[in-house]
């Protein structure tokens, strides 16, 4: 039996705050003003992708005790931005990330409700934790949240939000001003938590909106985010640097749902890659090069090296070979709240692979450091590029892609106009949006009114 | 639970005072956000790689009684510096507030008297505040009814009422009464301290749309209203001044 032919999912991740983001380009705008975010979202609309992503910050980022001023620093408001792309596009999803530890179940539900209700069901969450003492100083709670917490309290807002969701039901508003009185159900919106992390009663005060609830995605590869994943997640938003490391992440999650009750396809695998697209393979090739030298500048390459070291090296030559000292271990992370730190369990013997490694290849610090820090990356003509890209749908590398461009905001403008209508002609991307919701665009069954309130009055 | 019956009650003071403390609190925080970043921190400066200069982005280190907060903020300076703050206010202690705190007060007179009376405890509390000689705007909130005749907008009123089975009641002024009747009320309060309106229509469809067609052109031909914008953000509109950044270095 031949295996069908999937159908690929693409997003657009509006691009962040870190060196993926080449500013300096002359064709950079802004990454405040709503202008660019609009360019973004219309290029994307256009080319029928499923959602439009925006991550998230609650800190900016330091580095030894100063703020760090290499990259795009500062970005506008979630929901605001999405709300006002609501209302400027008709049917691209709008996915937002929205932390689930500075935040309160209440508000965020609200949030998401009218985002979907703007949109009229177009709305998506990515639930993530931040845990760090760093990030709480901007926050009225401040560090108050252990390490091993995080998902605890993940796993228990999610449900306190889907329960503050799930408090309406379809038909709980009166039909016009002759049915005399304004709700069907009095007790619509009443609800009662008690848990661990959260004691909250009330009436949730936003109607059901058009998909129930957001379209929930996870972020993070840990075990435990898997399991969060697999359990609670319609998408799961990932980075694997490899095909054979996507199939084996695929196949480990995919694997999960069971457990859940879950089918695979109730759990949508997005990735997130860049792309280097030209007339040729050989003149991509050359323009990766070009803007790997771009993303990782003699000073950013230090820097880069500063994280795992966790010393001042700016008296290093980037052009030169890797420090002749050893990382310093002995006191906390010099590059506090940032996640790649958190990655290197073991300084002494990362720095050791990679002295092996620039050795072996005669590579500077920063023609290292352009290596070790590449992420996932389709880089041809858009033929390879639409060939390779559904080669590792169609080989459960993933369902799809979370595409980032290198340029803000035009940098999705030449995939829109040159990628996307091979993959149409392949018949494996939507040439028109056959739904309305984001829910339809991911292939998730709708979701059912509750029939009755899930928390019981307090 | 407090209710509004209990506000004379020195517990329910006290504890009302507080509120409005972290109120200010939370407002200076704002404010102190927004002045985080200088107008032109962002440098995009290609030939040294750096996207900002930081040393026009600040700490603001708050630490009150409720919170702390680190800053800078997330998002770089707004257009107008800083957005106008506004609050509404019924009593003493959160007249304070407006005038420690906000741009626009918007408060509940039932009569021109109560109205004068009101600023000028703002007034007084402005002063006392140190911010005597800037610009705060004192906004009288006002419920209407509109018809073409007084009679027909009480009966509009009556009607609902009876619908509803109980009289609407309103902790601003219920306003029945003609357009002519309105811009008649509104000058008079005008004369009174106000410096503007927040008017709430009583039936949206309907009242919203007779104080956009037949309220806007009275007090527009009485020279009370503008005919239309002038450029500018709404801190122009306002005549609120665009705030330097306090941390910017002069």
């Amino acid at each position: 039996m031949t295996k069908p032919v999937k159908q690929i999912h693409l997003a657009a991740h509006f691009p962040g705050v870190n060196n993926t983001t080449v500013w300096s380009d002359p064709r950079s705008g802004s990454h405040i003003e709503f202008s660019s975010f609009e360019h973004f979202a219309r290029t994307a609309e256009r080319a029928k992708f499923d959602f439009l992503f925006l991550a998230e910050g609650l800190r900016l980022r330091e580095q030894n005790g100063q703020i760090y001023d290499l990259d795009v620093v500062g970005r506008p408001d979630t929901f605001t931005v999405l709300a006002a792309l609501a209302a400027v596009t008709d049917r691209l999803g709008l996915a937002g990330t929205i932390s689930s530890t500075f935040n309160e179940p209440y508000e965020v539900a609200r949030q998401f409700a009218t985002l979907d209700h703007l949109s009229a069901g177009r709305a998506a969450w990515n639930v993530v934790t931040s845990w760090d003492a760093f990030t709480g100083e901007n926050f009225r709670r401040g560090g108050y949240l252990a390490v091993q917490d995080r998902y605890a309290r993940a796993r228990a807002f999610l449900a306190a939000t889907l329960g503050l969701l799930d408090s309406w039901q379809d038909g709980d508003l009166a039909d016009g001003p002759d049915a005399g009185e304004f709700l069907n159900r009095a007790e619509a919106g009443r609800f009662a938590r008690t848990d661990r992390f959260f004691d909250i009663w009330g009436q949730f005060n936003v109607p059901r909106s058009p998909q129930g609830r957001p379209v929930i995605f996870q972020a993070g590869d840990s075990d435990e985010g898997r399991e969060f994943a697999a359990e609670a997640a319609d998408a799961i938003f990932t980075r694997h640097g490899t095909r054979a490391a996507g199939q084996a992440f695929y196949a480990d999650v995919k694997r999960r749902l069971p457990a859940y009750g879950r089918a695979p396809d109730q759990l949508l695998i997005l990735p997130a890659a860049t792309f280097i697209l030209a007339g040729t393979d050989a003149e991509a090739r050359e323009l990766s090069r070009e803007v790997r030298r771009q993303q990782v500048s003699g000073q950013t390459a230090i820097r880069f090296a500063e994280q795992l070291w966790n010393r001042d090296l700016s008296g290093y030559d980037p052009d030169g070979p890797l420090p002749d000292v050893d990382p310093d271990v002995s006191q906390e992370t010099i590059a506090p709240g940032r996640a790649s730190v958190r990655a290197y369990t073991d300084p002494m013997a990362t720095a050791a692979q990679w002295r092996a490694r620039a050795e072996a290849e005669n590579l500077s610090l920063r023609e290292l450091i352009i290596e070790v820090t590449s992420r996932p990356s389709f880089t041809g003509s858009p033929a390879t590029i639409a060939a390779t890209l559904n080669d590792w749908v169609q080989s459960d590398v993933s369902d799809g892609f979370i595409l980032v461009p290198h340029i803000t905001p035009g940098g999705l403008d030449e995939f829109a106009a040159t990628v996307v209508p091979l993959l149409q002609e392949r018949g494996v991307f939507r040439a028109e949006y056959e739904g309305s919701t984001l829910r339809e665009h991911l292939g998730l069954a709708p979701l059912p009114s509750p029939d009755r309130p899930v928390t019981a009055p307090r | 639970m407090f209710r509004y019956s209990q506000r004379g009650d020195p517990e329910i003071a006290r504890l009302l005072a507080g509120l409005m403390d972290e109120a200010a609190d939370y407002a200076e925080v704002l404010r102190r956000l927004w002045d985080s970043w200088e107008d032109d921190a962002e440098i995009r400066d290609a030939a040294t790689g750096r996207f900002v200069d930081r040393d026009k982005l600040h700490y603001i280190d708050f630490a009150g009684e409720h919170f702390r907060v680190k800053g800078p903020s997330i998002t770089p300076r707004p257009p107008q510096g800083q957005p106008v703050i506004a609050a509404l206010a019924h009593s003493a202690a959160p007249y304070q507030l407006v005038a420690r705190a906000a741009d626009v007060g918007f408060v509940t007179p039932h009569d021109a008297a109560q109205a004068a009376a009101i600023v000028a405890e703002i007034r007084g509390d402005q002063e006392a505040a140190g911010r005597a000689g800037q610009t705060l705007h004192v906004f009288g909130d006002l419920v209407v009814f509109l018809a073409e005749t007084a009679a027909a907008a009480r009966d509009r009123k009556a009607r609902l009422d009876e619908l509803a089975g109980e009289e609407y009641r309103s902790d601003a002024l219920v306003f029945t009464g003609t357009p002519q009747e309105l811009a008649g009320l509104l000058q008079d309060w005008q004369a009174a301290g106000l410096s503007g309106f927040r008017l709430r229509p009583g039936v949206i469809s309907a009242d919203l749309a007779a104080i956009t067609a037949n309220l806007v052109p009275l007090l527009q031909e009485r020279g009370a209203f503008r005919a239309s914008y002038q450029d500018g953000t709404l801190r122009t509109r306002l005549g609120l001044p665009r705030p330097a950044s306090r941390y910017a270095k002069a």
